[in-house]
Order: C-alpha cells, then structure tokens, then sequence
C-alpha cells in the first residue's frame, strides 16, 4: 500500500471489527458514517475523507486524512467551521436519538509528517486532534486538543499487529504501474469468464469499486489512467490483448484474443502462470518440489488392491 | 409421474450400492433452464414437485436433482461413484456459476452432533505450502471403529499435530425405531454416500449439513464489501469488512507460500502475482473458480480476504477449508460470529 493511502485506511481500520487491528474508535462507540462526504457550497467546501459518528451523543469526527506533511490554511479553517447539521445533512447520516450534533476536525497523517501538520494547524490558528499513522501503531499525538471520547480511545496508541487492510488500495493520484497491477487482474478474470471484450469504464469499475464514492473528476482521472494501463498492456501483449481507443461513438475498449481456458487443464495453469509474471522474472520449478512430482509410495503400490481388506459396507471408498 | 415419495424406489440403499448425494452450489434465476443446459444431452423429467427432477443419462443412469434448496442442489444417485463424479466434475470445471461447497474441518467432524463417529480419514499434504523439509509436511490419518474419535481427539489436542489434523471424511450410524437405520458417510466437498433402510433420515442428514454450510457462506457474504454512493457529487458509505483469518503457525516463506497459492494450480485455482513488501504480500488476485476478482493479503500469521459484494462467499469458503488441508487447520477467522459459523459452535 502507498504510505500516502496509510492515514485513510487506518481511520476505517479503528472503526471497523473483525479484523486484527485492535477497534478502539468502534469500541469507544464511534461507527463509520461515510467517506469522501463533500460539504458546504461550492467554493468553500470541503470533502472530508472519513466521517465518524457516535450514535449515543451525536458526535462526528470529521478526519482530514494527510498525504503529505501539509496544511493548507483555508483548509484548515473550514473543517475548524464545519457546522454540524450541515455535516450530518451532507453524509445522509441517521442519528438515532434526538440530540444537538456536534463535529470535530481530526488531521491523519504519517507519523514522519505529524510535527510540520501540528505546526501548519497553529499556523492556521485551528485546534484540531491530529493522529500520527506509524508503521507499527496509530497515536494521538495532541490528546488536548481531541474531544473526550476521541483522547479517551486512543490514550493509549493501537497496536497494528497485521499492518493495515486495504480498504483504498490506490486512487485516482496513484502511479499507473500501481493501477496497472490490479487492472491485469481484472483482465485476467475476464479471461477465465472468456470474454469477448470489455470496456475501458467497465474494467475502471472493476478495479476500484470504492471509486464510486468518489468524486466526477477523481473518476475521471482514474479512468485515464486505467486507459493508460490498458494501451501499455495491449502493446506489452498483443498476442493476448488488443486495446482499442475510443471512437466518437463507442467507449475504448479491450479485446480478448485468447484464453488460458482453451487448454487443458495443465496447459491451463500454465498459461495463468505465464500471465502473472513478466518473463524476465519467470524461475524454474523448484527441484525437490516439483508441482507434478509423482507419489513415489504410491508408485510402489499395485494398481488394484489385492490385500483383501475391502469391506462392502465400507462407504470410504464411495464417500469420496 | 414421479413424486418426492417415489425417490426410494429409484434409489438403491444397498451396502453394494449406496445412495451417493452431491450438493453444488448453484447462482441462476431461472432453474428449469439452467439445469437443462448443464445436463445437455441427458433427458430431464419433470415430476410432480416442482423442484424435483429426473436426469437420465445416455448410458442409462440416472441423477435425481432436488433444487428444493434454490442454492444448494442435490444431485442423487445410486450410480458409481466414479461415474458420477466425473460427470459432475466435467461440468463445475466447466462453468464459473457452479461449484462444489467446501465444508471446514469441524462442519465435517461434527455432521452429526450427538453420534459418534464408526470411521475417520483426515487428510493434510503441506508440502506446497510448507515445503517438504516441515515439521508436518504431510498427515493422513484412516481409523475405523470405536477408537477412532479418540484418536482424532489426541491428534487435535497435540500442540505439535493439531496444525496438520483436518477432516476429510466422516462416517456415522443412525438409527431410529420410526424412520430406520444408515450408515452415512460425508466428505468435506458435500460428497455423500448412505446405505441402510432409511432414506429419509439420509435426506435430512446431507440437509442438516448443508444448512450449517449455507448459514456460513450467507455470514460471509452478508460481510462482503460493499461501497454505495450518495450522490453524483461524490461521498458514500462502506459496509462490510475484509475476512481476516488467524494462522496457528507461521507462514515459513512467504514467497514460496503465496506462489504456491496463486499458481492457478487445483485445489487453490487463484492467480495472482504478488507483491511482497517487508514480510507481508499484497495480491490483487482472481478466483479462476468463478473468474471473479478476490483481493487477498498476507502477514506472517494472518490473512485478509476481499470479499467484494455480489461475489461468492463460497470463494472464502474454498479458501480457508483448502488452507486447513494444505496449511494449518488449526486456523480461525477473527469476526466472532463468523468463527462461530465456521467452527459450528453455539
């Protein structure tokens, strides 16, 4: 995972069980509302990236997660002047007891960035809890500046003993070879599906299904370089993928020419082997564990049982 | 016309003949159609259940199709095992809306809550995996008679073997003064095989099973992920959560696990190329049973699995019952309410 991608993951990682990562936002009450939640009119608004809500008090953190270590000031201000009913009108959010909402701004960013994002926020005058993502552990790194149940989950860092999950494994600001990757295996599943064909805003879907909640333009861009994925790949394998630019009426998109599923079953894996790596890389099997290495035991046996020991109420040789 | 009841007659219950059920599991909305076309060639007769069906196949056998279950079908026969595998094999390998269930180890050790087992084959081969050179590269275990829960209760409460003791295959008795006796035996693919006088009480075991299986794959894909928008303006929500899988045993080399794993190869069919930074693999994976997409992470002793809304949980389902036999049975999944589904507990 790109480390600007670490902020974003580890807020929806505190606040989401079930996983390795110790839950302490979800333990302190706080559910997930939404992400990428634009807020105010044009020209003063502000996306925030997670939205948090405490069912029981009304209480949203609206978290600002950094990719870099900088603040911008105007920024800064409006997630300081978010008002609530707007946040919770923005995020469609349901609160379930009739309470006053309140918001408050929380700054994510890497651990590496937390002191110029702490001094870019006094820059702008804004007291906002800011939370530093480590590579072992998320901190509170400013505990009088978070509101009481925020300072009072994270008193204490959490441990993130399995790194993070990928909710958001790249975007729309990720690399194309990044995206490359995961649009290979999209076409990899058409494959399998023996498709004939699919297109250019098809296979962005499939990529990136979190897109969705995205903005028109981050959409946009991620689509362009899924198409630049897809011109690299047809041209990398054109006896395997034939990329076609869009036309006046017709979206680009990506022929199949052939597939792994018209051989038999040995040719079949390895042609989906040959498809995973590029073959600059490709290794030999190893020697001593040789995937078609035969049972040498089961080579010494007799082909029919003849030690008499069958039983016809036996069911274990008809129970496969 | 044939009726529900008539089934005893077509079906053989002899010890030379068992009564074999497979369960598939099956993603259509037109089922009449679907089984017509998956059978092409065999006659299909129409009985009075609408959910029952007869198959005759060219060379004479039959299969009886019960998609009382609109997921989960049994296929019934009498016919050779062999034979109707292999039949049935042709077409899940085939297709990417069919595929065999996957049951865990302990859905196949406790298929029968309150009979003890006459018989149990476990089977683990962790070469892949684990390399030949591991602890336990390989266990297989075939025990018959009275001693053959206790076995399997040493074996599973051995902290050096527990890692390497999966369950294969079962074999019960039953008996009830109303219905009947059986002798039921179950494989951890829904395979089923029953001889006896009672094959009502062989109905209701494979439907027991399969519910506890269907309750699983239903927890696993209530949990997939799913992202929904609020508007054309951009923001939304996320639902769901990954799967996160506990290894009782560390992964010994990670590149060589997960290009095991992901060599398109039986019994895992993921590919995927994957990426290893500081000791955790990150792979942008495809489920070659269903051709869908199945994003999977890896850590020393953890796994994460993407299940994305609208896709099969009976992917994870595959996964983590070939994770028992080819890498650590002793594994759990971290959500509580999954782990009780999987480990069919409370």
């Amino acid at each position: 995972m790109e480390a600007r991608l670490r902020p974003v993951n580890a807020v929806v990682a505190l606040a989401m069980r079930g996983d390795m990562t110790p839950p302490v936002l979800a333990d302190a009450g706080f559910r997930l509302a939404g992400l990428e939640i634009p807020v105010g009119l044009p020209g003063a608004r502000v996306v925030i990236d997670v939205l948090l809500v405490h069912d029981a008090t009304g209480h949203l953190l609206a978290c600002e997660a950094k990719s870099g270590p900088n603040i911008e000031d105007g920024q800064a201000r409006r997630y300081a002047a978010l008002d609530p009913q707007q946040v919770v009108q923005a995020g469609a959010v349901d609160l379930p007891r009739r309470t006053t909402p309140t918001v408050e701004p929380v700054f994510v960013c890497l651990t590496a960035h937390s002191r110029r994002i702490r001094i870019g926020l006094a820059h702008a005058e804004v007291a906002a809890a800011v939370l530093a993502v480590g590579p072992s552990s998320v901190s509170l790194e400013n505990p009088e500046a978070a509101g009481t149940r925020l300072a009072s989950a994270l008193s204490v860092p959490a441990d993130l003993p399995a790194g993070l999950p990928r909710h958001i494994p790249f975007d729309q600001d990720s690399p194309v070879e990044i995206i490359r990757a995961a649009v290979r295996a999209v076409l990899v599943a058409h494959l399998s599906r023996r498709s004939p064909e699919a297109s250019t805003a098809i296979i962005a879907e499939e990529t990136a299904p979190f897109l969705a909640i995205y903005g028109k333009a981050a959409q946009g861009l991620f689509r362009r370089k899924v198409e630049q994925a897809l011109r690299q790949i047809g041209q990398d394998e054109p006896t395997q993928f034939q990329y076609q630019p869009s036309t006046g009426t017709r979206d680009s998109t990506v022929r199949f020419l052939r597939t792994p599923e018209d051989n038999d079953p040995r040719g079949r894996a390895q042609a989906y082997q040959a498809l995973a790596r590029p073959a600059h890389t490709r290794r030999g099997p190893r020697f001593a564990d040789h995937p078609d290495q035969l049972d040498l035991l089961t080579e010494l046996e007799d082909a029919e049982d003849v030690s008499g020991d069958r039983d016809d109420e036996d069911l274990g040789e008809e129970a496969p | 016309m044939t009726t529900r009841a008539d089934l005893a007659d077509h079906l053989n219950l002899s010890p030379t003949a068992p009564t074999k059920t497979y369960v598939l599991d099956v993603h259509t909305d037109d089922p009449d159609r679907y089984l017509a076309d998956l059978v092409a060639g065999a006659g299909v007769e129409a009985t009075s259940d609408a959910a029952l069906w007869g198959v005759h196949l060219p060379g004479g056998e039959d299969f009886w199709v019960d998609q009382l279950d609109s997921r989960f079908w049994s296929f019934h026969t009498d016919m050779r095992g062999d034979t109707a595998q292999r039949y049935l094999r042709e077409r899940v390998e085939a297709r990417r809306d069919l595929d065999w269930v996957w049951l865990p180890s302990e859905h196949v050790r406790k298929a029968a809550p309150g009979t003890s087992a006459r018989r149990v084959r476990t089977s683990f081969s962790g070469k892949g995996l684990l390399g030949s050179n591991a602890r336990t590269s390989k266990l297989n275990l075939d025990a018959s008679g009275s001693v053959a829960n206790e076995v399997l209760d040493y074996l599973t409460s051995s902290k050096s073997y527990r890692s390497a003791v999966s369950l294969e295959a079962i074999q019960v008795s039953m008996s009830d003064p109303d219905d009947g006796w059986l002798n039921e035996g179950v494989n951890r693919m829904g395979r089923f095989a029953a001889s006896g006088d009672a094959l009502e009480l062989h109905f209701q075991f494979v439907r027991s099973v399969v519910a506890r299986y269907a309750h699983l794959v239903d927890l696993l894909e209530a949990n997939a992920i799913g992202w929904d928008p609020l508007d054309s303006d951009g923001g939304g929500t996320l639902s769901g959560a990954p799967v996160t899988v506990a290894f009782s045993r560390p992964v010994p080399d990670m590149e060589r696990f997960v290009e095991e794993m992901f060599a398109a190869r039986q019994p895992f069919r993921l590919w995927g190329a994957p990426h290893i930074d500081d000791g955790v693999a990150e792979i942008d994976a495809v489920d070659l049973h269903v051709g869908q997409l199945l994003r999977i992470d890896v850590g020393p002793t953890w796994m994460r699995i993407y299940l994305q809304r609208g896709s099969c949980g009976n992917s994870v389902a595959r996964l983590v019952s070939n994770l028992q036999h080819g890498f650590d049975s002793a594994l759990s999944i971290i959500d509580p309410s999954i782990q009780r589904a999987f480990a069919t507990e409370g």
